[in-house]
């Protein structure tokens, strides 16, 4: 039988390697001639690379390096969970920050009713995100685009308006979420604080990695293209749309958690429409399209604050001039830079950073094509 | 003529389609033998994709009903549609660019449950475990097997459908709907469509083929069925639903005829 098939093939589909000899050999060619690798490759490893050096320098930087990497790491995490939804199953939604609030509560009313172990914390804070994503799908199975934000908008507003109710019944001051131990171990603040959070994102970058080639991946990925297409195929667009968002809501509850864990209290103010908005940001700063993006969108977004205040501040001051107008607004003029950062990006590079890194990757592909007198060899036309 | 003791692969019974409060289908009925192949032609709007909507359970019926072996479809949704073995190709390549064409291929093997899509692997992993794969076999048959690992967007539009086709017959065990398997493919690269679509009737698939090139199902069908305005002009034998004058007038017009 499959003899006959290979023996049948080339004479049966005589069109079809012609039409088909140039992109087929393109791959094979383009590793030949350039010690680049296939398009995208050298942009994703500059991208990984930054990150690794950026998290080993904030695991044996200064304490004020290191606090602005535990900041990066969970706010990573919360971009990882934005990401499943928006890059991966490309759903919209600007209820990031709920999410975020709905675990550091979690965590703030189990301290406070006498559980204070943080495995069982952190995933009764995922569990709770799971079961709220999965709500707050619902309005997702009936809407898309533009409705599907506003419906999470609505879920944004309904939870900062029970986290306040809560904080006001609760503690008004903020819910005390305890110094982090396991087994005894102080785990609550500095490098080993460090330490534990970026090992919760790499399980979790891992698991998502995973996750992206079984089916499940390939499910988010059939919605993400079209949804009547999908449901075509053969995909149950209604199960796996609701999924992409419980799995979202877990993911960003349990960086709520640990953010909690950061500061050692649930506040309902940390976890504003600004900060949905700034997890959005990152995913579109970095690159949608990609975990490895809306890694590199968080750090920046997640950093630059801290680099306004402690760098730029001494040039303003080495100039003469003040920067009280800054740091006296902080928090508005952050939310104002977010907002145009998202603007311009959306404008001028779609794709994010990692757009623009596999645009100069390109040029710089270019410029070894026609320098290489091998490559030139290999390319007929 | 065993063929006419059988139950139909396929049964449309008078079904009206409304959509919009527009009327777009209106008393359509035929039936599929199994491993016959029914073609469809008709002008841009005549509800030809409708029909294939309405047997995929993506757009439902006002009236009327579509049965699967004897079975009626009912209100099923159309992930289930398609694990009864109802495979569909899509009209537009637009879809699906990133995905790699065994990924795409493999879709329909795809459990809608979590474990089963967990454990949802690729035909390599299952020839390593010595199962047999579906999406492997139908690659093979339609000369795909080199495409596995390649994104569709790379690839030139006849393979695309090649792939789409593909996709469909992995998941359609007893019936597989194509949809305009030849729109966008270029005059030269028809031949390969054709081809393919030879080697499932010799397989012995039972297909509903649409195209908007009627020359193109007539020819590769054993009925034809001929609509205009939501309405079934003529059903029967290729050659003479063709050469009927009232299907002639509707693709010709009044005035040339």
């Amino acid at each position: 039988m499959t003899e006959q098939a290979e023996l049948n093939s080339p004479p049966a589909l005589p069109a079809a390697p012609a039409a088909s000899d140039r992109p087929r050999l393109s791959p094979r060619r383009a590793g030949l001639l350039s010690p680049l690798g296939r398009r995208g490759t050298p942009a994703r490893l500059f991208m990984i690379a930054a990150l690794l050096a950026g998290g080993l320098w904030a695991g044996f930087g200064s304490p004020y390096i290191n606090l602005i990497g535990q900041a990066c790491v969970i706010f990573g995490i919360a971009a990882l969970g934005q990401w499943m939804l928006v890059g991966g199953a490309g759903q919209i939604a600007i209820s990031g920050g709920a999410f975020m609030g709905i675990g550091a509560f979690t965590a703030g009313l189990l301290a406070n009713a006498g559980i204070e172990n943080f495995f069982v914390i952190l995933v009764v804070s995922a569990v709770v995100g799971f079961g709220v994503g999965l709500l707050s799908g619902i309005p997702g199975l009936r809407f898309r685009g533009l409705y599907l934000l506003l419906a999470s908008l609505a879920l944004q507003f309904i939870m900062q308006s029970i986290s306040y109710q809560v904080q006001q019944k609760v503690s008004p001051a903020g819910l005390v979420v305890p110094p982090l131990t396991i087994g005894g171990k102080d785990f609550s603040f500095g490098t080993s604080f460090y330490w534990l959070v970026l090992v919760i994102l790499v399980v979790i970058y891992a698991l998502l990695a995973g996750l992206e080639r079984t089916g499940v991946g390939v499910a988010w990925k059939a919605l993400r293209e079209s949804e009547v297409a999908a449901a075509m195929t053969g995909v149950d667009v209604t199960k796996w749309k609701l999924y992409a968002f419980a799995a979202s809501g877990a993911i960003t509850a349990i960086a709520g958690t640990l953010f909690a864990y950061s500061v050692g209290r649930a506040d309902h103010e940390s976890y504003t429409i600004l900060v949905s908005i700034s997890l959005l940001t990152m995913l579109f700063l970095g690159g949608s399209g990609s975990r490895i993006g809306a890694l590199f969108g968080a750090v920046i977004i997640t950093a630059l604050p801290y680099f306004l205040q402690s760098e730029v501040s001494v040039w303003f001051q080495n100039a003469g001039l003040s920067f009280d107008w800054y740091t006296n607004n902080m928090s508005v003029i952050n939310a104002g830079l977010f907002s145009a950062i998202f603007v311009i990006v959306i404008l001028f590079e779609p794709e994010g950073i990692q757009g623009l890194l596999i645009k100069l990757e390109t040029g710089i592909r270019s410029l070894f094509r026609h320098r290489s007198p091998k490559g030139a060899k290999g390319v007929e036309s | 003529m065993t063929a006419t003791l059988e139950v139909a692969t396929l049964e449309v019974q008078h079904v009206d389609v409304e959509l919009g409060g527009v009327s777009i289908l209106r008393d359509i009925s035929f039936d599929v033998r199994p491993g016959q192949t029914l073609g469809i032609v008709g002008p841009n709007g005549a509800g030809k994709t409708t029909i294939l909507n309405v047997i995929s359970a993506v757009v439902p019926t006002v009236k009327g009903q579509v049965l699967f072996k004897g079975r009626p479809l009912g209100q099923l949704r159309p992930h289930r549609v398609r694990d009864l073995g109802i495979g569909r190709s899509l009209q537009s390549t637009h879809y699906f660019h990133d995905m790699t064409v065994l990924n795409l291929v493999s879709l329909g093997s795809l459990r809608n449950t979590v474990w089963g899509a967990l454990r949802f692997s690729d035909h390599r992993k299952l020839a390593r475990r010595g199962e047999p794969s579906r999406a492997a076999e139908v690659l093979d048959l339609l000369g795909l097997t080199h495409y596995a690992d390649r994104p569709l967007g790379e690839l030139s539009t006849a393979v695309q459908k090649l792939v789409d086709m593909a996709r469909a017959l992995a998941v359609g065990t007893d019936l597989v709907l194509l949809d305009e398997p030849t729109s966008g493919v270029s005059g030269a690269e028809r031949g390969v469509v054709t081809t393919a679509l030879s080697k499932l009737r010799e397989l012995g698939v039972t297909i509903v083929l649409i195209d908007h090139d009627p020359g193109f199902v007539m020819a590769n069908c054993d009925q034809l069925m001929a609509m205009n305005f939501g309405e079934v002009l003529k059903i029967g034998n290729p050659r003479e639903v063709m050469d009927s004058p009232e299907v002639r007038q509707s693709y010709l017009g009044d005035s040339q005829y």
